[in-house]
């Protein structure tokens, strides 16, 4: 389904992603733990097509189709969801209108209808009540003021209500609590199937606890030096990143 | 050979102030002292009004059609002045309308704007309103080809509260000039609304005096978009003790537009309140000016004001240029401003491509966030919406 070969980031004039191959097909979900520096982060945003994240060899592909022409919105339009490391606050923008108005222009880009100001305010309700926000959340300004946890949880709900076909999800469980967790797990194992894949990126194992990964990749410096199944990253847990770092 | 258009200009303004009245006479002697305003004057050094009416401009010339007013949705009464002559109908009960001369208040008597436009006002308009006014006054100000002097006194009586719209339209090359004085009783409320736009050839000068006595209120929201030139100039004296003054303004250019909002708030009795917010937004070779002072006398202890003011450049040769100021005489106070100035937040807007807006659709939400919380809470909902409105739509053709 995400397809990525022999791919090469810079930024800065600096290589960061030297050379990763990963092949992630539909219906499974794949982890990816790495030391900080290793090149996590910007794996993920150059697959979301950030400005400044310079492919300069390689390519990426979504259901065999090359993504790396793409601005970062057709990307999304194609089903790709990144949830991010360090959520943006957006002052002044009301949160429901924000994610009302991305999830009609990916419909719009899809030559989908749009979703009526009532069935969307009905989805969201319910599934704010899944990942823990409340109403009153919904009604501040985009994560302004939110918890890191909170910003977490307002990345499942976005994640929940546009139903993206692959989610690469960027640490998202550093800074969450057991509960949260919990969510996160519940949230990508109710969008788990066949059609669908995830990539998630992690610093330590207890996320898989919740999220039961079908293989597991180690990234270090700029590459995957390991892959392997669920219990790879136990045996990361036990042994640390350090046997890694020397490649 | 041509001669500078403001040598013309002057010569004609005194040729015709031969004709004039004793009493606007005199007016038009107060603005001769410092003529047309320059940015040798410290109070318009970043406009330059003489510089841009270099250009003659021709007479004043009457247009054909008048398009309902984008207002026209909240109801108003209707006062419209045409090139500087006011037309209106049936005024609502406790409005009372007429045409007089009066001397400027102590707050426009050295302003040679104020002055100008006190001599040469087609119509001198005096507004009186007294009880609570639920329908909105609108003062429609649509300027032709040519140059229009305007005057209006408004006073409200003790108690006595309105919403009153100044809406300043034009087309084509025109100097359209006003003075403004309100003077508010005690207990009396005001909600002031103020929409601004001269197109890319007019010239708008707009100045107002709010005298506030005992507990008196006003809320002030002005929405600019400039012109070839436009000031929106308000002062505001707290006379009576417990007065509170909200001033919220937005500026919003693009082209080569200049937009300038310029206040000072007077607090002279004690115990009174100022709450100011400015946001500019400035695109391509457009500037942006705004220039608020809070004075406070000695006698004005108790005194909280609070001024923030921010602006977002959205191109590298757009300009913002802010002065806030603070003097102050009384030692028990609370006064504070803040200014900023930035651009759009690159990961704010990549986050919100990666959400599926485009990059013009994630700018344009971000500028509209960041000039909507002016509007936050107009008294008025109608006129809250309509606001709003014509920032979209400046967005849409930006």
């Amino acid at each position: 389904m995400l397809a990525i070969g022999n791919l090469h980031v810079a930024v800065g004039g600096h290589e960061i992603i030297r050379g990763l191959t990963l092949a992630v097909p539909a219906g499974e979900v794949h982890a990816i733990m790495g030391p900080n520096g290793s090149g996590k982060s910007t794996l993920s945003y150059a697959v979301a097509g950030r400005e400044n994240y310079e492919v300069t060899a390689g390519s990426v592909t979504l259901e065999g189709e090359s993504i790396l022409g793409l601005d970062p919105s057709a990307r999304a339009a194609k089903g790709l969801f990144l949830s991010f490391q360090h959520p943006m606050e957006i002052p002044g923008v009301a949160t429901m209108n924000f994610i009302r108005t991305a999830l009609n222009a990916q419909k719009k880009a899809r030559g989908e209808a749009e979703v009526s100001a009532a069935d969307f305010l009905k989805a969201i309700r319910a599934k704010a009540k899944i990942v823990g926000l409340s109403d009153e959340k919904l009604k501040r300004p985009f994560n302004v003021g939110f918890s890191g946890g909170e910003k977490k949880r307002m990345e499942m709900l976005q994640m929940a209500i546009f139903e993206p076909r692959f989610a690469i999800m960027d640490e998202t469980d550093s800074g969450l609590d057991i509960d949260a967790l919990k969510m996160v797990g519940d949230v990508v194992n109710s969008l788990r199937g066949p059609k669908r894949g995830f990539l998630v990126i992690t610093h330590y194992q207890r996320l898989l606890d919740y999220i039961r990964p079908d293989r597991v990749h180690v990234l270090s410096k700029g590459r995957i030096v390991k892959s392997g199944g669920a219990e790879l990253a136990l045996e990361l847990e036990k042994s640390g990143y350090e046997q890694f770092e020397a490649a | 050979m041509s001669r500078p258009a403001l040598t013309a200009m002057e010569t004609a303004l005194a040729k015709r102030a031969g004709g004039l009245s004793r009493e606007r006479a005199k007016f038009f002697e107060a603005f001769a002292q410092s003529g047309v305003p320059h940015r040798r004057m410290e109070a318009w050094k970043w406009t330059d009004l003489r510089a841009v009416l270099r250009d003659d401009l021709a007479g004043a010339a009457d247009n054909d059609v008048i398009a309902p007013s984008v207002f026209a949705n909240v109801g108003p009464f209707e006062i419209t002045v045409m090139n500087g002559v006011a037309a209106w109908g049936a005024a609502p009960i406790g409005v009372a309308l007429a045409r007089a001369d009066a001397p400027l208040s102590a707050l426009a008597a050295d302003h040679p704007l104020a002055n100008l436009a006190a001599a040469f006002a087609d119509d001198a308009l005096s507004i009186g309103i007294s009880g609570a006014i639920a329908q909105p006054i609108l003062i429609r100000r649509i300027a032709g080809a040519g140059i229009t002097q305007q005057r209006a006194v408004v006073t409200l009586a003790p108690g006595a509260e309105a919403t009153i719209i100044e809406s300043f339209d034009g087309a084509g090359a025109f100097f359209s000039n006003s003075v403004t004085e309100y003077r508010l009783g005690e207990g009396a409320m005001l909600a002031r609304v103020i929409a601004q736009n001269a197109g890319d050839a007019g010239i708008e000068t707009a100045f107002s005096t709010v005298t506030l006595a005992k507990g008196a209120v006003i809320d002030q929201t002005a929405l600019a978009f400039g012109g070839k030139a436009a000031r929106l100039e308000t002062r505001i004296a707290h006379d009576g003790a417990g007065a509170h003054a909200s001033l919220k303004s937005a500026i919003a250019t693009t082209g080569a537009r200049h937009a300038d909002v310029t206040s000072l708030v007077r607090h002279d009795a004690a115990g009174c309140e100022t709450r100011q917010l400015h946001r500019s937004a400035v695109k391509d070779r457009s500037r942006g000016v705004f220039q608020g002072k809070f004075f406070v006398a000695r006698s004005a202890q108790k005194t909280d004001a609070l001024m923030r003011a921010s602006a977002l450049l959205l191109s590298d040769q757009a300009e913002a240029n802010h002065k806030p100021e603070l003097e102050i005489y009384a030692d028990d106070v609370k006064c504070a401003h803040g200014s900023t100035a930035g651009a759009l937040d690159p990961n704010a807007i990549f986050y919100m491509r990666q959400r599926g807006l485009s990059e013009h659709e994630a700018r344009a939400l971000l500028i509209e966030a960041f000039l909507g919380e002016v509007f936050d809470g107009v008294i008025h909902a109608g006129l809250e919406h309509i606001l709003r409105g014509r920032v979209t739509r400046w967005l849409e053709g930006a």
